[in-house]
């Protein structure tokens, strides 16, 4: 993919040489940024690690274990939290709070679709609400430990101010929305994602 | 050590071999100063993240020469138990510095340019 492509679908995004390597990378969204913090409460590896995975847009494949590596991280940090501080703080005591609500906020709804299905994250935000809400059901179809019997797909609530996640039962989707989960078993696509889960977890750990 | 029986290269052979068992980077540079062969190896990133976080619990910080001397410590292997009080400050910072170019750092802060 070339850098016009990354920039079309990831804006703001940087490049840096180290050592001869080429590095293309994008900021982390408040979602990310949120999961590496809590990653970084726990281990400092491991919440640089899914930075990393994050950020890097190119090369494809370089080395976790590069020290190098870490002055990306820095360098990300230092560009992501000067770039509008206040907004940052704002945006993380707003997404803090809603955790402690019921229901899961947007942002990480979004980021866990784009890290389970690959999809770029900026494609997730793109989604109309029919597809996003999809996607969140296969989600919660393949996260349920009695996947048959006690689906609990979501729903956007966009109409709030803060977007929020709201539960809902199998019984109130939407013929179409449950034909998509019924495909998904069909097709035994469980595989597939979890593979997929397994390829996130590689990269990050 | 005898330095006249110190074979050094069986001596790196046997180093590298032991910092790939353990998961640490195999990577070895001989430096000489002062009619003084210096072994010393890099960080990886895993090692780097908790040697700075060991730091940090004793208010040990990055860019303090108590930073340096930890560093010399723990990453110079050859010649071992050094007293880096007694070394010369020239050698003590040159030492860190290939320590830290050996294990990725560039000598000064990177600058990613916005596309």
């Amino acid at each position: 993919m070339n850098e016009k492509t990354l920039c079309s679908l990831y804006g703001e995004i940087y490049k840096v040489s180290i050592h001869g390597t080429v590095y293309v990378f994008k900021l982390p969204n408040i979602g990310e940024y949120i999961r590496y913090l809590n990653l970084f409460a726990h281990d400092q590896y491991v919440a640089g690690s899914y930075l990393l995975s994050c950020c890097i847009l190119q090369p494809k494949h370089y080395s976790l274990s590069d020290a190098s590596l870490q002055q990306i991280i820095d360098s990300i940090l230092k560009h992501y939290i000067l770039s509008n501080p206040d907004s940052l703080k704002t945006e993380i005591n707003r997404i803090k709070s809603e955790e402690l609500q019921s229901g899961v906020p947007f942002e990480l709804a979004a980021v866990q679709i784009s890290n389970s299905f690959g999809i770029p994250y900026n494609e997730v935000l793109k989604m109309d609400e029919h597809i996003f809400i999809k996607f969140l059901a296969i989600l919660e179809y393949m996260t349920s430990e009695e996947a048959n019997t006690s689906i609990q797909p979501t729903e956007t609530n966009k109409n709030s101010n803060s977007l929020k996640i709201i539960k809902k039962s199998y019984n109130e989707l939407d013929s179409d929305q449950r034909k998509v989960i019924e495909d998904f078993k069909n097709r035994k696509l469980v595989s597939s994602y979890l593979n997929s889960l397994i390829n996130v977890k590689r990269n990050t750990t | 050590m005898n330095e006249d029986t110190f074979d050094i290269e069986q001596f790196v052979k046997n180093k590298k071999a032991e910092l790939v068992r353990e998961n640490k980077l195999d990577k070895l540079e001989k430096i000489p100063l002062e009619d003084q062969i210096y072994i010393i190896r890099g960080f990886n990133r895993r090692e780097w993240v908790e040697f700075v976080s060991e730091c940090a619990k004793k208010n040990i910080m990055p860019d303090s020469i108590e930073f340096e001397n930890e560093t010399i410590n723990t990453m110079v292997v050859y010649p071992e138990n050094l007293n880096v009080d007694a070394m010369s400050a020239g050698t003590t910072t040159t030492l860190f510095n290939y320590i830290m170019e050996l294990s990725g750092f560039s000598n000064e802060e990177i600058k990613p340019v916005l596309l």
